[in-house]
């Protein structure tokens, strides 16, 4: 009979355990290891923040309704939306700032567990003598963990069609209050979201509803399965799991590939939204100068930008709630790519948890054979 | 013989507090949706052209349409999400127990009287008696608004938490998630990794946990009945603040200058100061805010609004909120002390309903992590222990009928797109070793 405690008592520190350099007797504690880290989820944080997110960009929101209601000139209503197209440039800074925290997080957990397991990279070559008679059962996951998903790029193509026909149309001048209220009440939100939950995940023509988001991010990580599954461990299983710990770099420079491509997919998004709001600013202003009389406005400079198009008030407005409109979709495009990248790094830590747990097991099951191959 | 090692990492049930606290955050959108098309309304209704008395009208109406039913439909949505959470709980927990009872009857004498074999090892994590008395012991308390209104009120979890969990012993540190404080509570996380050979681990114990689980299931039966009937408590609660709302109390004619202009409630959203806003009641911009700005007009004042201000500063219109006077007009003689004291009456019945929201928002977060913790920490001991129990009976009863054995699952995929693309099978992750895999039956144990 052996005994599975360790014949080396080991520190309850998690991170104490792994320190094995010195040790020949490889009976580790292996299921210490499954404890670390146990309660940290990337993804209840990235709910936490898109939570605090939506109630800031509720109060702008608010803010903006209610300096227009109280607005008597249309200077004013031109500074509120101002106002408020700022705040969108602070949501999608804080929104690249956040994901970039998880990501240095993550890439410093990962980090402190690999560098801790030199042990296990050191005995690889022992591992690798897996063989049949060291099989064992192991209840877990199969991780599915596919680099570029979540899909950055889903993102692009978020301007385009109004204001772009003002910029390049110069001939037509026919946009009207109502065609441009008509392309507001278009953007349905509800429909997009859904098929744009479906692209971040590689699927398209899928519409993913919200209230399933959080089932389906986690089945997509580990291969459609929400429940644990039995494993067989043999040497196959084995041996994958130790390339994965030696080529950890491998999976930092995928996850920072997919941190970068969102960080620019987003950079990009910002700048459209400022180069919407200058010309939508440039627009209402020459707007608002034309309405001056004449003795005021022939001692300011014109502002030759509204391309000969004739502004009315009712079109400023209009084009106010276009922008707005697409800075709605901006914040729940964010939200959605905070959520799937979350889960993605919640995935990663696990699979590392798990194929350390399997690696130290597989382990001593390999020392404990060769024991026994010297005894006799 | 030949030693088998029975590897049981926690973690390996459902997370349902992830899946709670992301349906929690859906609820929070609609009511921030909601919040903001109160607030248009609201606008809308105080800048029409008409008399106070008929704004006054349409604002309680308003209210009593859309905070009690934002509210009300707030909890309802609650309810029906965890009820149906509970259905897949159960779904789950059928699938690991409630389908074995014929295995376990047919394997109770190997179960029940023969002795587990030393060459066994098992290693889980928690104290598993500890977790199954306090999975069946801490239950929800029933509502009562009169005993939870002031610990809710405070700040933190702390007095809510000790009020419904002390007496089973939880200590709670307020600083950490309370979700994952209670899944180590309900599964006996503080005594850690559990290894022992089968002889030494309680056959009986994992037996009647398993077999009677029904016993266990009405424990848990009983708590979705707890918040089920506290549906009607919290409405009734609703309801006597819309009552207090709608009910002109002018006796409070002690005003003083600082009492005019009661501050609005403080909105924590400000992007100045880049902290976390709290939670807000859907009371917070609307009403509230018109009631107490500038407080109430100069005395003599009239039913119309004034002017506003160029400049685009605050609009100065009082509103009495006294639906039951058939004038609807100010007693002019009267005009500072009452309006005032309409004003303070109003504020304090509209604070009482964005009280009532902000506690409702911390009861069920306090519930969905007590139910949710005990479900994940239920399913976890169910499927530790029948594994535990299979593994026993295979070492006797070797490669008979064991149950439900599911075949061998694949490994990790995770980074063998690299191979997928050498083997020119793009798009496409395949397991090394996976056909070695594919005749492999069940384990055999020999002796």
């Amino acid at each position: 009979m052996i005994n599975f405690s360790p014949t080396n008592t080991m520190a309850l520190s998690s991170f104490d355990v792994l320190k094995m350099d010195d040790v020949e007797d490889p009976l580790i504690n292996v299921n210490k290891l499954a404890t670390i880290d146990l309660e940290e989820s990337y993804f209840s944080e990235a709910v936490e923040f898109i939570n605090n997110s939506n109630r800031k960009f509720t109060t702008h929101k608010i803010n903006l309704y209610k300096n227009l209601s109280e607005a008597t000139t249309e200077f004013v209503i031109l500074e509120s939306f101002s106002d408020f197209f700022v705040k969108i440039k602070d949501i999608i800074d804080k929104f690249i700032k956040f994901i970039k925290s998880l990501f240095d997080r993550f890439i410093n957990n990962i980090m402190g567990m690999v560098s801790s397991d030199k042990y296990l990279i050191k005995h690889k070559d022992k591992i690798k003598g897996f063989k049949t008679a060291d099989e064992f059962d192991f209840y877990g996951y199969t991780f599915t963990l596919t680099p570029g998903i979540p899909v950055a790029s889903a993102i692009q193509r978020f301007t385009g069609d109004l204001f772009d026909d003002l910029k390049t149309d110069a001939v037509n001048k026919q946009l009207t209050t109502n065609s441009v209220k008509d392309s507001v009440a278009g953007i349905d939100y509800a429909d997009k979201y859904d098929m744009f939950r479906g692209k971040v995940l590689g699927k398209d023509n899928y519409p993913i509803y919200a209230s399933d988001f959080s089932e389906e991010l986690f089945k997509e990580f580990r291969n459609g399965s929400i429940d644990t599954d039995n494993i067989e461990v043999t040497s196959a299983v084995v041996l994958n799991s130790i390339r994965r710990f030696e080529d950890y770099k491998k999976i930092k420079s995928s996850m920072e590939r997919d941190k970068k491509d969102i960080e620019k997919s987003y950079e990009a998004v910002k700048k459209e939204i400022q180069n919407i709001t200058k010309r939508n600013g440039d627009l209402n202003t020459s707007a608002f100068l034309n309405n001056l009389p004449d003795d005021i406005n022939s001692n300011i400079k014109s502002i030759e930008t509204n391309q000969g198009l004739t502004m009315s008030g009712d079109l400023m407005v209009q084009l106010d709630l276009y922008v707005k409109a697409k800075a709605d979709m901006i914040q729940e495009y964010s939200n959605i790519h905070a959520l799937a990248f979350s889960a993605k790094l919640d995935a990663l830590k696990s699979c590392y948890t798990q194929d350390r747990t399997m690696l130290y097991a597989a382990l001593n099951r390999v020392s404990r054979t060769d024991s026994k191959r010297k005894d006799v | 013989m030949e030693e088998l090692l029975l590897l049981l990492p926690p973690n390996t049930a459902h997370n349902y507090i992830n899946e709670s606290s992301y349906n929690f955050y859906l609820l929070n959108k609609i009511q921030q949706e909601n919040r903001l098309s109160q607030y248009i309304q609201e606008n809308l209704i105080l800048t029409e052209n008409t008399s106070i008395t008929m704004k006054t009208r349409k604002l309680n109406a308003l209210y009593e349409a859309k905070i009690s039913d934002t509210i009300k439909s707030k909890w309802q949505k609650f309810i029906n999400f965890i009820k149906n959470l509970y259905g897949r709980f159960m779904a789950n927990m059928t699938k690991i127990i409630l389908n074995e009872q014929s295995y376990l009857n047919k394997y109770k004498d190997i179960i029940l009287k023969k002795a587990g074999k030393s060459d066994i090892n098992i290693s889980y994590y928690g104290n598993y008696t500890e977790g199954i008395k306090r999975i069946t012991t801490v239950k929800l308390d029933e509502f009562d608004w009169n005993k939870y209104q002031e610990p809710l009120s405070k700040e933190g979890y702390t007095d809510i938490v000790n009020l419904m969990l002390s007496k089973y012993k939880f200590e709670f540190n307020d600083g950490d998630d309370l979700a994952a404080q209670l899944k180590e509570f309900f599964v006996g996380g503080e005594d850690g990794q559990q290894e022992m050979t089968m002889d030494k681990f309680n056959l009986r114990q994992a037996y009647d946990y398993c077999y009677n689980y029904k016993k266990i299931k009405q424990k848990t039966d009983a708590d979705i009945r707890v918040m089920e009937n506290a549906t009607i408590k919290i409405q009734s609660a609703i309801a006597t603040a819309m009552r207090d709302a709608s009910t002109n109390t002018t006796t409070n004619t002690t005003t003083s200058t600082t009492d005019n202009n009661p501050k609005p409630t403080e909105n924590n959203n400000s992007d100045n100061t880049g902290e976390t806003p709290k939670e807000e009641s859907v009371m917070d911009m609307g009403l509230y805010r018109y009631l107490t700005e500038d407080g109430a007009p100069a005395s003599g004042g009239t039913e119309e609004p004034k002017e506003k201000p160029s400049s685009g500063g605050s609009a100065k219109i009082t509103v009495s909120n006294d639906v039951s006077k058939s004038s609807g007009s100010y007693n002019k003689n009267n005009d500072k002390e009452a309006n005032d004291a309409v004003v303070k009456d109003a504020t304090g019945s509209g604070k009482k309903i964005g009280d009532i929201d902000t506690i409702i928002n911390k009861y069920i977060t306090v519930c969905r992590s007590i139910i949710t913790a005990k479900w994940t920490a239920a399913e976890q001991i169910g499927r530790d222990f029948m594994k535990i129990i299979n593994a026993h009976v295979k070492s006797y009863a070797g490669k008979k009928d064991t149950g439900s054995n599911k075949s061998a699952g694949q490994a990790t995929k995770f980074g063998e797109e690299e191979d997928a693309t050498n083997n020119n099978n793009s798009g496409k992750t395949t397991t090394q070793g996976q056909s070695e895999n594919n005749n492999t039956g069940n384990r055999e144990i020999e002796s």
